[in-house]
């Protein structure tokens, strides 16, 4: 399918009479799967130019391709094999919440935490310097920034644009490993960062700029943009 | 529409999580023959051999099942646990260097396969179907992570785009905009690697 795009992307399908749908919509058409008035759209298109009927087609017959070429079953042992070590797995939850390997990096982590923390400790304890003075910026009470209301929760990011590459131990249980967020997830304590300044966006609400504050370990990654939507 | 409201002798997901939750093993014996397939399926494209798409499902399961918590009935259980099994399958896949092993193009030794056999009427050919399969395979190593599991849930898992928007929290557009661009790669690869 390399039929040249409308102008006006998806958005733009339908408003002139001929206007031809963009190639995903045809694709998501030939899937059965685009709404009703779109779908009634591009079979209008369709019978008006049946010469572009070949590439939804051959949208359809990739996917068919793949699933008349199914990878072959496993045996009844494989599988049962499989139930027996599910079963087995699950009866052991602690072991189970994680795959192999993980505890012993999670301890070491832990552990490295905490000698870190201890050794710290006794060399504060020794220099007896003074307490580090207070974070200036949280000093900033709810309502004294401009656009946040009182005690207002806002995203600082969707669960698509971070990667979690490492969990206090408290928090352990409140996760999956390697799997996307659900829902919300605290990422720093309000005392941990300053919010410099915070734009309200009519589409996304309030858009802050954030400050980590000194000594707070960075904990996200942000992931680069995909680029597979600006494919030719 | 879950399979207990077409006959009520057979229980539904909702109903067998509830029994699994309290010990009953014959509950998760049941989710498993229902739901084994296509995490095998999806877990198979993504990694390449039985051996490795089976600790996948292995670990999708058991991660699904610990972690009930996190499901908590947003989505259907077959889109919750093939989420998991899914990037259960990259990451093993990333662990065991799936993608180097195949851009080697072993077993095919970069012999063209042929275009006839690019259609669904392949009975008797078993051998050739298995060098089918590695191509399609081999197109498949050619597309980013997230461009093959949308991919791979849609045409393996027969997913629907919503239910593969909700899986990987993003739009149903960017899954429309991945699965055309997704086809239009694979088709690029098997063209240049077949005659007619």
């Amino acid at each position: 399918m390399n039929r040249k795009r409308n102008d006006q992307g998806s958005a733009g399908f339908g408003g002139a009479r001929d206007q031809e749908p963009t190639p995903e919509q045809l694709a998501a058409w030939a899937d059965g799967e685009l709404p009703w008035p779109e779908a009634r759209k591009v079979e209008a298109w369709l019978a008006r130019h049946p010469d572009q009927a070949h590439d939804a087609e051959a949208m359809r017959s990739m996917v068919r391709l793949y699933r008349d070429n199914a990878p072959p079953e496993p045996s009844a042992d494989a599988w049962q094999s499989a139930l027996d070590v599910i079963e087995s797995r699950l009866a052991a939850p602690a072991a189970a919440a994680r795959p192999p390997g993980r505890p012993w990096r999670l301890r070491l982590i832990v552990g490295l935490i905490g000698a870190a923390a201890v050794f710290g400790g006794i060399l504060l304890a020794r220099v007896r310097a003074p307490a580090p003075a207070p974070f200036p910026f949280i000093e900033h009470g709810p309502g004294q920034i401009a656009g946040v209301e009182d005690d207002e929760i806002f995203s600082v990011a969707s669960a698509s644009e971070i990667h979690i590459i490492r969990v206090d131990v408290q928090d352990a249980d409140r996760i999956v490993m390697d799997q996307p967020l659900i829902g919300t997830f605290e990422l720093a304590a309000p005392e941990d960062i300053n919010i410099v300044k915070v734009e309200r966006n009519p589409d996304e609400g309030p858009m802050p700029r954030l400050q980590r504050r000194a000594g707070v370990p960075m904990i996200v990654i942000v992931r680069p943009e995909e680029e597979e939507e600006q494919d030719p | 529409m879950s399979a207990a409201t077409i006959c009520p002798s057979i229980p539904s997901d909702e109903e067998l999580l509830g029994r699994f939750t309290t010990g009953e093993r014959s509950a998760l014996d049941e989710l498993f023959r229902r739901y084994r397939q296509p995490a095998y399926r999806v877990a198979h494209r993504l990694l390449g051999n039985e051996a490795d798409a089976l600790d996948a499902v292995q670990e999708g399961f058991v991660k699904a099942l610990t972690h009930l918590s996190g499901f908590q009935g947003r989505s259907s259980f077959k889109t919750w646990l093939l989420r998991v099994v899914s990037n259960a399958a990259l990451d093993l896949g990333r662990q065991r260097g799936r993608r180097e092993t195949l851009s080697l193009d072993n077993n095919l030794g970069g012999e063209r396969v042929h275009a006839q056999l690019l259609t669904s009427d392949q009975a008797g050919q078993g051998l050739e179907q298995a060098d089918l399969r590695m191509l399609l395979d081999l197109a498949l190593a050619t597309l980013s992570d997230v461009q093959r599991q949308t991919f791979v849930l849609y045409a393996d898992a027969e997913l629907t785009y919503r239910e593969i928007a909700e899986l990987m929290s993003t739009s149903i557009g960017t899954v429309m905009s991945r699965l055309y661009y997704a086809r239009q790669k694979l088709r690029a690869y098997l063209s240049e690697r077949t005659v007619p």
